[in-house]
């Protein structure tokens, strides 16, 4: 059994300490990828999502909501940027790829689409919600910036997942 | 250790995304050159012509501060022929093809510019005055 099978049988209240755990590693994820030089703004690799998509798979939707919303807010409240349009912006792609992977990972379609696949799904709603509030909210077209958007996705949803998975497997025995 | 299969939804996944991306690519680079309508504006101190729907083939003449300029009009591109500028850097300058480049003449104060159909209704509110 993987990391992910190991953690989702536990009850609930061992649960909650990888919970907490999850979330503190999505947090020094976040704030050790300010080291990763960005030429786009708004896109980076999302290193976070990896702690994501553990917690997707092995918890209920109620762990899966609130996760974005604490690893976002302790993040940018360590490093100063709270009520930022960084702050919103990664708060609302985190949570919509999060609800979305959630749906994807515990539904039928858990048969047709591995660990990789949700993954690059997730990081494509990411980037989806973060350029059309973009485009909305300043008003300015950035439709070439779509076709880059879509394959930077998939490369980073493989790179997340591979890396998540190369976790699950190797780390189990360490539980 | 069990093995990782990858599951039929994935390679789907990324041909739909590549797809998607090749069909957004294309899109924006043909966009331009078929189907928006271009204008003309020849500028100088004396007279402003605008020319809608490029003509083919039309040699126009331009009278500037030093004298008459020519300007060759195909339906292709549009270039500066002649002109009585000391340094000829207009003729040097070559074709424009796209809505948004220009040919200009500075001693001879003339601006060759081909615009599109949206920026123009901008331009005619905001043209700048030549500096003198």
């Amino acid at each position: 059994m993987s990391l992910i099978e190991k953690i989702k049988s536990l009850p609930n209240k061992q649960k909650l300490y990888y919970f907490a755990f999850l979330i503190g590693f999505g947090v020094v994820l976040n704030l050790g990828e300010t080291f990763i030089p960005k030429p786009l703004p708004f896109l980076r690799i999302g290193l976070a999502k990896i702690s994501l998509l553990i917690v997707v798979y092995a918890f209920s939707f109620w762990y899966v909501f609130i996760f974005p919303v604490l690893r976002c807010f302790i993040s940018n409240f360590l490093t100063g940027t709270i009520l930022t349009p960084l702050f919103l912006w990664s708060l609302a792609g985190s949570l919509g790829s999060a609800i979305v992977m959630f749906i994807i990972s515990h539904s039928f379609l858990n048969r047709y689409f591995s660990i990789y696949g949700t993954s690059i799904i997730g990081a494509l709603t990411n980037n989806i919600i973060q350029w059309s509030l973009i485009v909305v909210i300043f008003n300015f077209y950035y439709y070439t910036m779509l076709p880059i958007i879509l394959i930077l996705s998939i490369i980073t949803g493989c790179l997340i997942a591979y890396i998540t998975n190369y976790i699950s497997i190797r780390y189990e025995k360490y539980m | 250790m069990e093995k990782f299969k990858f599951k039929i939804g994935d390679f789907i996944l990324v041909i739909l995304i590549i797809g998607l991306s090749i069909f957004f690519f294309l899109n924006k680079f043909s966009k331009e050159k078929k189907h928006e309508k271009k204008y003309l504006i020849i500028e100088s101190p004396y007279e402003k012509l605008r020319y809608k729907i490029i003509p083919q083939n039309k040699k126009i003449k331009i009278k500037g501060r030093l004298g008459y300029s020519t300007i060759l009009v195909t339906s292709n591109y549009v270039k500066m022929i002649d002109s009585p500028c000391p340094n000829k850097l207009c003729i040097k300058q070559g074709k424009i093809f796209k809505s948004g480049e220009s040919i200009i003449c500075v001693p001879n104060q003339i601006i060759v510019k081909i615009v599109s159909e949206k920026s123009l209704s901008m331009q005619t509110q905001e043209v700048d005055v030549i500096c003198r």
